[in-house]
């Protein structure tokens, strides 16, 4: 090996060559009360540094948006979300022609529209042709979030929320943006993003992505926390909560988890729980005031009825 | 060196069934070039986002992160400039160093003919060739050969493969078939959506055809129409894994992951005494890793006496909604109830609400009626029951015409 390769930066070799601080990162987002752990800020600062998107997958309730809306605020960037259902199509994520301003700009340009027709059939469409540029332009462009992210003059983080509830043919529409920062609309061309972009997308697994969307993609598996970290969440939420009822409230709803539930409680069920022991200035739990509150943690009829003869062992047990 | 560990890391992957592109190698190579090696933890959460791709590749990837590693830490200490190497790999805890690993590919090149014929020797005396002496195939004989070669960790990655094969594994070839037979299953057996999209018949769509005469103005009008779209069926796959019906389970695993992978509206349900649903299993791991996991234990108590009473109704708790006129119902299993309630009622349910129902059992027609057998009663309730030992029988109900789902009438074609 030469001199020169013994000083050489292995960054350097690779085409990247921008500062990656990912404590800072972690930092940042403990400031918005975001406690990420480390290699979920390692992965946010790679995709911040290789522009890469995050695919965020994990059960529900364990901050996969919050992640998104975090980076966001952390990053001083404007946060553009696209929610993703069955029905999403390019019309409601991409763009759209505004039918109805052009129906109406036509109808007000009718009279010289028929002013110009006077001549045969050629000369009539000759005269008119610039008309259709002036149609398909931007002005009667509806930009929709995936196109707002890429037209966006300043960098956004742009979160893809729930994409495995979209059908397989939008997987295919997102292929563009996420891989190559831009957007083929076909009466005006390419266009392509001028600041980065740092998309993050969530997914329940519900079902399975495609490969050709995870290739593209940094993933990050979340999961339920363990109890310390799930306990530092709850104090830099809800400060006002006792350590001994926030170890309580901790101790439970690990046992809950251990249960098999249908819809274990995520991190967001244990805020909302711990916010509403706040409320009720509760000092310790027992089974009284579990069970009135249960329906913030317990979320479907069949898991109350097995956490219901449960709640005195699992408040007993540590 | 890092661009050798992390090919040779793919490589071992790629070998484990993770479908690793040549994009994600580089993306890894990108990804510790910006973090650097001296941090394990961060080293390994970069390799893991670009590389791990499914959360049920995890422990594939920890378990090949860790043999090669260790396999690098423990090279032999009377080699020339050992130290180097870990350094390098930097996972000591040291800077990582670019420049003092001229010879190491040499070395992992030495390492890999060394654990070759290891393993070879491994596979030898499981086969009891080389002692003239069986030596079984469970976990305990064969760990105490693993320690007599001196490499614990190796051995650790070879028992799966050799538990693959005591499991009766089918080969590349049953499998490529019993995938073709699959996906022929799912293309027969497609079926009305609620949905609507662009199709040649259908109904006119009265906004896409004003958009698309926008840019003619209208002529020459081009009529666009929109009809029901054709999606995959909803299948469900009951399999029984218990021990006694090992070699069916396994054939039922490879289809369900064979039919998962080619629609998305299959679920695999396996169960012996209690079910439970693997469909993300199978899903997210390779086809063999799914299948070792599934019959592995650790998921459903293949020990358990199989009751498939109450399995069927918590089944039918569950997810009997899920059952409806476009379902097709395969149970995989010998109907063995042990004396409990057979459920028969739960059959007849699903028979009055599903498109189909057929069961598999390995075993011959006229063992259906003897013993705790409930096979005899099953058969009499379902659309179809046959026996099913091999990929061919596999193959044959997959692809026979008789389990056709009632399909959602086509929309009339409107002017």
């Amino acid at each position: 090996m030469s001199a020169e390769g013994l000083d050489r930066d292995p960054a350097a070799d690779v085409g990247v060559s921008a500062p990656l601080d990912i404590d800072s990162i972690r930092l940042l987002l403990a400031d918005r009360g975001y406690l990420a752990d480390d290699s979920t800020a390692t992965v946010a600062a790679l995709a911040l540094s290789l522009n890469r998107p995050i695919l965020a997958e994990g059960p529900p309730g364990t901050g996969k948006t919050q992640l998104a809306i975090s980076l966001a605020a952390s990053l001083g960037r404007r946060l553009i979300r696209l929610q993703c259902h069955e029905e999403l199509d390019e019309a409601r994520s991409l763009y759209e022609w505004d039918y109805g301003r052009q129906m109406l700009a036509v109808q007000l340009m009718r009279p010289r529209i028929d002013s110009e027709l006077d001549g045969s059939i050629d000369e009539a469409i000759d005269a008119t042709a610039h008309l259709e540029d002036l149609f398909f332009s931007e002005r009667f462009l509806v930009e929709r979030p995936l196109l707002a992210a890429v037209r966006s003059s300043t960098p956004v983080v742009l979160l893809v929320d729930e994409v495995d509830r979209s059908d397989e043919s939008f997987e295919a529409l997102l292929l563009e943006v996420l891989g190559e920062g831009q957007v083929t609309i076909p009466e005006l061309g390419t266009i392509r993003a001028s600041s980065p972009i740092l998309a993050v997308i969530t997914s329940n697994d519900t079902r399975d992505l495609s490969d050709a969307l995870r290739r593209r993609c940094l993933r990050i598996g979340f999961d339920h926390p363990t109890r310390e970290r799930e306990s530092a969440i709850i104090a830099t939420h809800v400060p006002h909560l006792t350590a001994a009822l926030r170890a309580s409230v901790v101790a439970f709803l690990t046992g809950l988890r251990s249960l098999g539930l249908r819809k274990p409680p995520g991190v967001s069920e244990t805020l909302d729980w711990a916010r509403a022991l706040a409320l009720l200035n509760a000092t310790a739990l027992d089974p009284e005031l579990v069970r009135a509150t249960l329906g913030l943690v317990v979320k479907h009829a069949a898991d109350e009825a097995l956490v219901g003869p449960r709640v005195e062992s699992l408040l007993v047990s540590p | 060196m890092s661009d050798q560990l992390i090919v040779r890391l793919a490589g071992r992957l790629r070998a484990r069934g993770l479908p690793i592109s040549v994009a994600e190698v580089i993306d890894a190579h990108r990804c510790v070039a910006l973090i650097g090696w001296h941090d394990r933890q961060r080293a390994t959460a970069a390799l893991r986002a670009t590389l791990v791709k499914h959360a049920g590749n995890d422990a594939v990837f920890d378990d090949e992160l860790g043999a090669l590693l260790d396999e690098l830490s423990h090279l032999d200490p009377a080699e020339p400039r050992s130290s180097d190497v870990s350094s390098d790999v930097g996972f000591d805890g040291s800077a990582p160093v670019i420049g003092q690993l001229p010879d190491l590919a040499e070395r992992i090149s030495v390492e890999d003919q060394r654990a070759e014929s290891m393993e070879q020797g491994l596979a030898q005396r499981a086969e009891g060739s080389d002692t003239g002496e069986s030596i079984g195939l469970d976990g305990v004989d064969l760990a105490d050969a693993g320690e007599r070669a001196g490499d614990d960790r190796r051995w650790h990655r070879l028992r799966p493969s050799l538990q693959a094969r005591e499991r009766s594994e089918i080969s590349p070839s049953e499998r490529r078939q019993v995938e073709r037979a699959a996906r022929t299953f799912v293309h027969r057996h497609r079926h009305d959506a609620r949905r609507w999209g662009p199709s040649r018949l259908g109904r006119l769509d009265v906004r896409a055809t004003m958009r698309a005469a926008q840019r003619s103005s209208g002529v020459p009008m081009m009529l666009r129409r929109r009809g029901r779209i054709r999606v995959a069926p909803r299948v469900v796959v009951l399999a029984d894994v218990s021990i006694s019906v090992r070699p069916t389970a396994v054939l039922a695993l490879h289809t369900a992951d064979a039919l998962t992978r080619c629609s998305r509206g299959v679920r695999l349900i396996a169960f012996v005494d209690r079910p439970v649903d693997a469909t993300s299993i199978v899903r997210r791991s390779a086809p063999d890793v799914a299948v070792d996991v599934l019959l592995d234990g650790g998921v459903v108590d293949i020990g358990a006496a199989s009751d498939y009473g109450a399995a069927l109704r918590a089944i039918d708790e569950r997810a009997g909604t899920r059952i409806g006129r476009v379902t097709t119902v395969i149970v995989f299993g010998d109907g063995r109830s042990n004396g409990a309630d057979p459920g028969f009622e739960v059959v007849e349910r699903w028979m009055r609400r599903a498109a189909g129902l057929h069961w598999c059992t390995p075993e011959p027609v006229g063992a259906w009626p003897l013993g705790f057998a409930e096979m005899q009663g099953y058969a009499e309730r379902v659309t179809s029951a046959s026996q099913l030992r091999t990929v061919a029988d596999v193959v044959a109900v997959l692809t026979s015409e008789s389990p056709t789902p009632s399909p959602t009438p086509s929309p009339t074609p409107s002017p």
